[in-house]
């Protein structure tokens, strides 16, 4: 699953240390969500999606292989 | 502003409470081993210091299981998968070893190498994991 958090934490010039905090969750956790190596569950989502003051689908896209299952 | 070094305040705090218990429960099986064998052979109080182990290894796995419950996402993903990992080879070497020992091989109850390859994996599982995540 594709997805922005790195732009999107970018332009608000936060940390993932600081987002880790937020999210309460580790660091690792952070970037691994970010690098696409880690799908978070759908509750993380939904609070990351709530942090950045935007829907889930605007942070997370399905990539194309798990558009075709 | 406060940030994780690595796992979360909480995570670390579960681990650090279920790695005391297993380390007491070593302890405690050492001790009852010890006393057992050259002690109390003879005593009913053996029975008893061969249940002290189990209480405090119940101890440490409802502590590994808080630690599970409330640990971080990706933590706990990690920890399934060493787990399954362990229980598969554990799964594997069992049933293999207990048919060679009765086939002749020079397996003995103490010697199973069972748990110490469910151990083994069970760590390599955790340390690929968090490798796989960096």
């Amino acid at each position: 699953m594709k997805n922005r958090l790195k732009v999107l934490r970018a332009e608000r010039d936060w940390t993932q240390a600081w987002l880790a905090v937020e999210l309460d969750v580790s660091r690792q956790t952070v970037n691994a969500i970010e690098t696409g190596k880690y799908d978070p569950s759908l509750p993380l989502a939904f609070k990351i999606a709530q942090l950045f003051g935007l829907q889930i689908e605007e942070i997370f896209e399905a990539s194309a292989a798990s558009k075709g299952e | 502003m406060k940030e994780y070094s690595g796992a979360t305040p909480r995570d670390q705090q579960n681990r650090k409470r279920y790695t005391w218990l297993l380390a007491l429960w070593a302890l405690v099986y050492l001790a009852s081993t010890y006393l057992i064998t050259f002690e109390l052979p003879d005593s009913s109080w053996r029975w008893i210091a061969a249940g002290a182990p189990s209480l405090f290894a119940i101890f440490a796995a409802a502590a590994y299981w808080r630690f599970l419950q409330n640990a971080d996402e990706l933590a706990r993903a990690i920890e399934l998968k060493a787990l399954a990992l362990a229980v598969a080879v554990g799964f594997v070497v069992w049933p293999a070893s207990t048919l060679l020992a009765a086939s002749g091989a020079p397996i003995s109850g103490a010697m199973n190498p069972t748990v110490l390859l469910m151990v083994a994996c069970y760590s390599y599982g955790v340390i690929k994991g968090r490798s796989d995540y960096r």
